[in-house]
């Protein structure tokens, strides 16, 4: 037996940039907003932003027969005024669909998240909880998503914003 | 240890059940049956050059294919417990192990057997009764892989657990490795095993399990890939860095040419994405691919073609990566031998397709 044979998984069920049509499982997309600022704005594409503020987020994966797991999880903040004092906080959950989503795995950042890229890989903590160093698994029969939020440091009020990766 | 004592320390089949008599029905003792954690894709769970072992979650059910994709058996209740397939001597004859303790049956076309010498292991080969590999260990201990080897003594390996213990052979079925799921595992090793004509036996080579979570094998085992934070591969013995652009080597598909490595993650908008690079044999990357969509990827037993399975179609690339053709009603593709793919569709159907 090949190992990759164990590698097949839910490939007919991803469709590039498909946010709206043909997915009937997967919850809405991103950009649930806590919005602080009048001028709040989700960003067309829907990756989460807030008063000028943004940030790109992934969650790094791989598949087993029987499983999702994510190993790292990288985001990029950036924007006008955004200074290096921001807060991420992330959430591995499942849809299912019958109210409350059970978490698999919630990370919280202090309060020292610089903008530009960071990362949190499996087995490390970057100065929140460790993340376990065999990944979060989560198996496929769950449709799993990450939930993330961030509050940005800027003059004045800081603007938060919130979304959450499609269903994997 | 004399061959009679051999013969008893094997597996033995208790019965076979024709025309579904249940009178000789294996006990299921599990208190509390949990689905299959299969996502809504069929899989191909086994599958050898006569025929393939299915996971099809639109039935709930295993099945079992020949090369002529006609269907020769349907386990709910394995598929239902979760049970793990293997190949026996022929596909689709596959036993089928279910967690908790319970007896392992053999499922052939013309029944089901339990195998009464594998009650609360794990089979992770088996092509006879005293030929297979069994994986046992209390929970929270470490436990043995025990090889049976056909009319002399068995070979006791020790290993770090069963739980998360990765079985990997090559498509030809001659050479195999272990290895965990868990790069965390403490104290573990990646053994590697071939072949003789009494069965597995280990070659005697060891590597460090930590930092590797998953692993795949080149035809004759000459060429192994390791995915994890320690990547690598180990060519003819030889321990050969990964030189690839990706963060990290997450899953693999080994040829004896050349090999894919891959990561994916899935970004803020929700777009998954899969990160495609062919590599030598010296480690170096030979070819990058980028996809918006989440792709699998089956190597040739030659490595140098590759099958990428993504939105239902099979794209072959060459050994530079590049499309040579493309197959649609395509969820999962396995190469069995040099040129020829097994696929399913959407549908679970099994399918052959023939390269040149």
């Amino acid at each position: 037996m090949a190992f990759i044979t164990f590698r097949t998984s839910i490939a007919a069920l991803a469709v590039a940039g498909a946010a709206t049509t043909g997915l009937a499982a997967l919850p809405a997309v991103a950009a649930a907003s806590e919005a602080t600022s009048a001028s709040a704005m989700a960003t067309a594409s829907g990756s989460c932003s807030k008063g000028g503020a943004y940030i790109n987020f992934a969650a790094h994966y791989h598949n087993s027969s029987r499983y999702h797991v994510f190993t790292k999880f990288s985001w990029t903040i950036a924007g006008s005024g955004v200074r290096n004092k921001n807060n991420v906080e992330f959430r591995v959950k499942h849809d299912n669909r019958l109210g409350h989503d059970p978490i698999y795995w919630t990370w919280k950042s202090p309060d020292n998240i610089r903008k530009g890229y960071s990362e949190v890989n499996s087995g490390t903590s970057n100065g929140g909880n460790p993340v376990p160093r065999s990944g979060i698994r989560v198996p496929k029969n769950k449709a799993a998503y990450v939930e993330f939020k961030a509050v940005f440091d800027k003059r004045g009020t800081d603007p938060r914003c919130a979304g959450h990766t499609r269903n994997v | 240890m004399s061959r009679r004592r051999v013969a008893l320390a094997g597996l033995m089949v208790a019965a076979i059940l024709a025309g579904g008599c249940a009178a000789v029905e294996p006990a299921r003792p599990s208190a509390q049956p949990s689905p299959a954690p299969y996502g809504t894709d069929p899989v191909i769970v086994a599958v050898s050059s006569d025929g393939v072992v299915v996971a099809d979650p639109g039935s709930g059910s295993y099945r079992g294919y020949s090369s002529r994709g006609e269907l020769r058996w349907t386990d709910r209740e394995a598929y239902r417990q979760d049970a793990e397939a293997v190949c026996a001597a022929r596909c689709p004859d596959a036993v089928l192990s279910a967690p908790a303790g319970d007896v392992p049956t053999w499922q052939r076309p013309m029944g089901r057997a339990a195998l009464v010498g594998g009650a609360g292991k794990r089979v992770l080969s088996v092509r006879g009764p005293s030929d297979a590999v069994l994986a046992e260990s209390a929970p929270g201990k470490r436990g043995w892989l025990t090889l049976l080897r056909n009319g002399v003594k068995r070979t006791r390996v020790p290993i770090s657990s069963v739980a998360g213990l990765l079985w990997v052979e090559d498509p030809a079925r001659s050479a195999a490795l272990i290895a965990y799921d868990d790069p965390d595992v403490a104290g573990a090793d990646i053994r590697w095993f071939r072949r003789d004509r009494h069965g597995w036996r280990p070659t005697g080579r060891t590597a460090p399990a930590a930092g590797v979570w998953g692993a795949c094998l080149s035809d004759g085992g000459d060429l192994t890939v390791l995915t994890g934070p320690s990547a690598g591969m180990v060519v003819n013995g030889r321990t050969v860095p990964l030189r690839t652009d990706l963060r990290v080597a997450a899953e693999c598909a080994a040829g004896r040419d050349s090999a894919v490595v891959l990561d994916r993650w899935v970004d803020e908008r929700g777009v998954r994405h899969t990160a495609v690079r062919g590599v030598g044999v010296d480690g170096r990357q030979i070819w990058a691919r980028e996809f918006a969509t989440e792709v699998t990827v089956a190597a040739d037993p030659d490595g140098r073609r590759f099958a990428l399975v993504h939105d239902g179609t099979a794209e072959i690339v060459d050994a530079r990566g590049r499309t040579t053709s493309r197959f649609g009603g395509v969820v999962a593709a396995a190469f069995v031998r040099k040129g020829e793919l097994v696929t399913l569709d959407a549908g679970a159907r099994p399918g052959r397709l023939t390269l040149e």
